[in-house]
């Protein structure tokens, strides 16, 4: 019995350790599709509806954007040939290219970019909440149509990245007359842009296929079939991958880059993305609410800020591939700047705090998290920091909905971990998102009257040194002085494909640009 | 006999009913906005708000109840609020697939693990029983997660004769199917093999069969005739109930293999309070199960003459002479 | 009179967990043409196993027959192969159970039970006849044609019974093996079970090993009996020099001592004292010494040989030095 069992599993180990003889059919470069794997469905395919990773992979090949960014952080021109902006600021004048179809046929005009940003901001009557693109679209008022292919759009106030959020993938143009003839649902169960590439058909939870867009102003993408495919096991993705199934898979986990190193036939891409995880706390500072019962006290969050140490937390939550931060604001984005470490690892003031606050012998607390496995494992190690120092912490898996629910409305939780995806490479977004008063996605439950008046400012202050000074108060505000949030690291934006593939680049925002690739 | 199986058949539909008023009840008295969840945590009270009263979410539970179960009746299973599509066409693409997989599975079970279980137990003690057993052992304890994901590596990458997930982009071939339902099929497989042998093992040793073998019956008649008849009925059970298990189970074979079944839709449907698809998932599931224990039921009646006897009148009454 | 059974010479035993059990050892026996051997003892002498291993119907691999040969008008059965063993079962020699209750198939229809022996060994009789003949059997045994499609849970133990007798007798063999028939039926069916069974051996003409516990039974119903004690024969004698004597094995003497009778009225019976020995221990003296009221130093020693006076035969010191009994 026991020979029969070494025999089989040793079948089996043979099998894990070799790599594998030639995986791939020679004849299959230079063929016509792309299958790119996704570890989820996108919540909506409308430009604007969704907002994360994910969707912005899709809303790339689907839509275009009035301009551009460069690597620089420099506009291009998209939709638009040129641009001009008012003495005061409040007008931006767009010239758009006049060679632009919508999938459906139909030309671009200033009509559709009017409608399209009208809708985003939720100005249309029918459709009052607009869509997520709406927080890109701050101090917007109205846009005005002058002839067919000229557009002035109005803001309320001057607002610093009024431009680079034009440029977000989420804020993509929309076919007026198709979007209104079909509404909301049936538009999203057919999508229309501009795009490089249109939509075909989609599958629910399994797949999407785009087409290429054969009149696309800006070159035909060389590949003209694209399948997005759901897949929700990773491992069972990686294998598809390198067994063929698989052309590209974005977002793979840093533990399979040995793996796709480790294949000829795999390419493994990473860049940093500015995207960050933090400790938010529950503070309830300046509100009604109350906040966490321990963590309403600054000292305790001092505490834990001391007692965290971030080299450890990175390495663990990331695989290595994040990097420590200490400034809110990513790196690279208009109104960074260096900030200092306020709270460098020191486990005796750590518990000196604690003391001081009336917890010498510490107490005992749930650190919440939800299952995805950066947060998870960020949330591991730190219930382990947490005990250094004497606080009894342990773990509270939630399920995504009623997590979220618990850091942006019903403020039940004690300590728990947050997170910020980039798209715009501005302060004001991750800033304006999360630490206003009243923000959708204020976790740590503050509201705190001087902040508030730092961020408005800075937002609307065009000068770089002006508007970087200000940002550094407003970090002072945040970490120093109220310790809302104990920033942890940065993630990388990872993709692992078919070495045939030439042209890929790796994207930060995760706006891999399919169009660009050919076999 | 077919009284009976009437009879049972009505007693299904409470059933039913029950089920889908707790499930209902649940989804409806859980943690989550479904409006907000679909939405996503950027979303502004309004659209949330709106959203909310196109799907009528603030009427009172049993109002929503009743017309819920109104649709259903005239055929109509609601519109997924997710997708936005008809509950019933995505559940029609999805039926068949784990149908699909959970008929081939149990398929696989009557016709490999039945027989080696019974032939196990014929020629206890010799190699094939020991094979056998081995066997079954590896397969109930090697969780079928690893092994779906081992063969994947085996047959997929290395040998490349299976392919590792469904299709996005093709069509799909019986090759396809392969590793699936391998994972779907080798625990409860195994788990029969077990089973069957025991019985087997029992009714061999029991009297009538030695009876049987006095009579001077060949030895094939005496497994096959006498002893299979008592045998059948726990191994047909646990068919029964392996079947029902990969009604809703085959969940985690459709997320590593990419198969578009009911169970990855009723979890994905779950997860955003998708009311009307995960009612729509439910009620198919429960049908199915609710069917599958009638059969298994009516069979044990029509094996079982002790039971059969009340239901069936006495064939040659008065037979004359 | 010849000899239709011989059982020569029969060692039996038992695989287990603990060891090796050795349920026969050494049995001699014969059963004539037309007679009812009754064979008695106490449980687990080894009565069952000795007609089991008759038909092979031992439970394999436990049981192993190391020895021995049972001869069947001339053939040695040990030797036969598994074919010629299944033509002989049923047909030529037939074997009845003790429990009625679990000896017949639940599912399957008495009459089609009782068929299935015609099925077996009399196909070229037809279906019609089969079941006329099924029918008449059922009639014979005193279960009504009318039954025949009825399933064993309809019918009462002694029916039952009778049923596994309508199927022994289907095939008018020579032999037939009843282990304890009516040891699980109530003290009235058992009589009339018992006299079914006389009526049709004598109707039949067939001979009859009859395994019983029951003295009483074996006093109505046998010509010769053999007492079967921890797997040997310890004596072998017509009924009348059984049970009136004037001589016999100590053991049987204690069996008869051990009967209550309405005649005498005694305060107390008289058990043979002690328990019957272990099985997976061979004594290297008489397997009855430790209980024997007339166990000497030899009879602990010296395994007693066989010794016979006409036609009856014992196992026993004694009746060493009686000049009569001979070897």
């Amino acid at each position: 019995m026991s020979i029969l069992i070494i025999l089989v599993l040793s079948l089996f180990g043979a099998g894990c350790g070799s790599g594998a003889g030639d995986l791939r059919v020679s004849g299959e470069a230079g063929k016509d599709y792309l299958v790119f794997g996704i570890s989820q469905e996108p919540k909506y395919l409308t430009a604007g509806r969704s907002n994360g990773q994910i969707p912005n992979i899709l809303q790339t090949q689907m839509y275009n954007n009035l301009i551009s960014l460069d690597e620089e952080g420099n506009c291009r021109p998209e939709l638009a040939e040129s641009w001009s902006v008012s003495e005061d600021g409040l007008t931006y004048t767009f010239y758009l290219r006049k060679d632009v179809r919508f999938h459906n046929g139909e030309p671009m005009t200033a009509e559709d970019v009017a409608f399209s940003l009208d809708y985003h901001a939720g100005k249309l009557a029918d459709y009052p909440g607009g869509t997520q693109a709406k927080s890109f679209l701050t101090y917007y008022d109205s846009a005005e149509i002058l002839d067919d292919y000229t557009v002035a759009v109005h803001y309320t106030d001057v607002y610093g990245p009024t431009l680079p959020c034009l440029a977000d993938v989420i804020v993509g143009i929309l076919p007026k007359k198709a979007f209104l003839e079909m509404g909301q649902d049936l538009f999203e169960a057919s999508p229309i842009g501009t795009g490089p590439y249109r939509f075909v058909e989609s599958k629910p939870g399994t797949s999407m296929e785009l087409l290429a867009n054969e009149v696309y102003f800006d070159g035909v993408p060389a590949i003209p079939h694209l399948i997005f495919s759901v897949c929700s096991d990773m491992d069972a993705a990686v294998i598809a991958l390198e067994s063929g199934e698989l052309d590209f898979l974005a977002g793979p986990s840093v533990s399979y880059r040995e793996i796709v190193e480790g294949s000829p036939w795999l390419t493994w891409y990473c860049a940093d993305s500015p995207g960050q995880a933090w400790i938010v706390f529950n503070t309830g500072l300046g509100t009604d609410r109350g906040g966490s019962r321990f963590f309403s006290d600054l000292r305790v969050r001092q505490a834990v800020a001391f007692a965290v140490d971030q080299e450890e937390l990175t390495q663990m939550a990331t695989d290595g591939s994040g990097k420590p931060v200490t400034s809110l604001i990513p790196e690279g984005f208009a109104g960074y700047s260096p900030m200092p470490d306020y709270y460098p690892k020191d486990a005796d003031q750590a518990r000196s705090l604690l003391a001081e606050a009336g917890y010498p012998d510490g107490f005992s607390v749930k650190v919440r998290t939800i299952t995805t496995s950066t947060y998870y494992k960020l949330a591991e190690v730190l219930t382990g920091q947490l005990r250094e120092i004497g606080i009894d912490a342990s773990l509270e898996v939630l399920e995504a909905g009623a997590y979220w629910a618990s850091l942006m409305s019903d403020y039940d939780y004690d300590i728990a971990i947050g997170n910020y995806t980039a798209t715009t490479p501005d302060a004001d977004i991750p800033l304006m998102q999360h630490y206003a008063t009243g923000a959708y996605l204020n976790y740590s439950n503050h509201s705190i009257m001087e902040l508030d008046q730092v961020l408005t400012e800075a937002r609307g202050e065009l000068e770089e040194e002006k508007r970087v000074k200000l940002y550094r108060r407003a970090m002072e505000l945040i970490l120093k002085e109220n310790c809302l949030v104990v920033p942890v690291c940065s993630f990388a934006v990872t993709g692992a494909g078919d070495s045939r593939l030439k042209h890929v680049e790796a994207a930060p925002y995760s706006d891999w640009k399919v169009y660009q690739w050919t076999w | 006999m077919l009284r009976y199986g009437g009879k049972r058949l009505l007693a299904l539909i409470p059933v039913i009913l029950g089920i889908t008023f707790v499930i209902f009840a649940v989804l409806n008295y859980t943690p989550g906005d479904p409006a907000r969840l679909l939405l996503g945590f950027n979303a502004t009270e309004e659209s949330v708000e709106a959203l909310r009263r196109e799907w009528k979410l603030d009427d009172p539970f049993f109002v929503r109840y009743v017309r819920y179960l109104g649709g259903v009746i005239q055929g109509d299973l609601g519109i997924s609020w997710r997708y936005g599509v008809p509950v019933a066409k995505e559940l029609a693409v999805r039926i068949p697939n784990t149908l699909r997989l959970a008929a081939i599975s149990v398929l696989i079970m009557i016709l490999i693990g039945i027989p080696m279980g019974l032939i196990s137990a014929v020629k206890q003690y010799s190699l094939l029983d020991h094979l056998m057993l081995f066997a079954a052992l590896l397969l109930t304890s090697l969780p079928t997660f690893w092994l779906a994901l081992m063969m994947m590596i085996k047959f997929s990458l290395e040998l490349r004769w299976l392919p590792a997930s469904m299709p996005v982009y093709g069509a799909v071939t019986w090759k396809h199917w392969v590793l699936p339902v391998f994972m779907c099929a080798a625990n409860l497989t195994a788990s029969l093999v077990r089973t069957a042998r025991s019985h087997m093992l029992e009714v061999i040793r029991s009297d009538f069969v030695r009876t049987a073998r006095a009579k001077g019956a060949t030895e094939f008649r005496v497994i096959a005739y006498h002893a299979l008849r008592n045998v059948m009925m726990p191994v047909v059970t646990l068919v029964g109930i392996n079947f029902n298990l990969l009604m809703g189970g085959t969940v985690i074979t459709e997320q590593v293999f990419g198969v578009s079944g009911v169970g990855s839709l009723l979890i994905s449907s779950v997860r955003t309070k998708d009311v009307p698809m995960a009612m729509g998932c439910i009620l198919f599931i429960a049908v199915m199960i609710g069917l599958v224990n009638l059969a298994v039921d009516y069979f044990y009646v029509l094996v079982t003459p002790r039971l059969r006897s009340r239901y069936e009148k006495k064939k040659r009454k008065e037979a004359g002479a | 009179m010849e000899d239709l059974l011989r059982i020569e010479n029969l060692h039996i035993s038992y695989r287990t967990m603990e060891g090796t059990v050795y349920a026969v050892n050494g049995v001699n026996l014969s059963v004539e043409k037309g007679e009812t051997l009754g064979l008695v003892g106490e449980t687990g002498a080894g009565k069952t196993t000795t007609a089991l291993s008759i038909l092979n119907l031992l439970p394999k691999p436990a049981a192993s027959v190391d020895q021995g040969r049972i001869l069947f008008q001339n053939r040695d059965l040990l030797a036969a192969s598994k074919r010629e063993i299944r033509k002989i079962r049923g047909d030529r020699i037939a074997m009845i159970f003790q429990d009625p209750m679990t000896s017949l198939n639940t599912s399957f229809r008495i009459g089609n039970q009782v068929a299935e022996v015609l099925r077996i060994h009399r196909k070229e009789l037809g279906k019609r006849e089969i079941e006329e003949r099924t029918a008449r059997l059922l009639e014979t045994v005193g279960i009504g044609r009318e039954r025949w499609d009825d399933y064993p849970h309809q019918l009462s133990g002694g029916m039952k019974q009778r049923v596994m007798i309508a199927m022994a007798l289907a095939c008018s063999p020579e032999l037939l093996l009843a282990d304890e028939p009516t040891t699980a039926l109530d003290v009235t069916i058992q009589a009339q079970v018992l006299q079914l069974m006389r009526h049709l051996k004598e109707e039949f003409g067939m001979a009859m090993m009859l395994i019983t516990h029951d003295l009483g039974v074996v006093a109505e119903n046998c010509e010769r009996v053999a007492v079967l004690y921890a797997g040997e024969v310890l004596e072998t004698g017509t009924a009348e020099e059984i049970f009136d004597g004037p001589v016999r094995h100590p053991y049987t003497e204690g069996l008869l001592g051990a009967i209550p009778s309405p005649d005498h009225k005694i305060s107390r019976l008289s058990p043979v004292a002690g328990q019957t020995p272990d099985p997976s221990k061979l004594l290297p003296g008489c397997v009855f010494a430790p209980r024997c009221p007339h166990c000497s130093k030899r009879c602990l020693e010296d395994k007693p040989k066989e010794r016979q006076r006409g036609g009856h035969r014992i196992k026993c010191h004694l009746f060493a030095d009686k000049a009569e009994w001979r070897e």
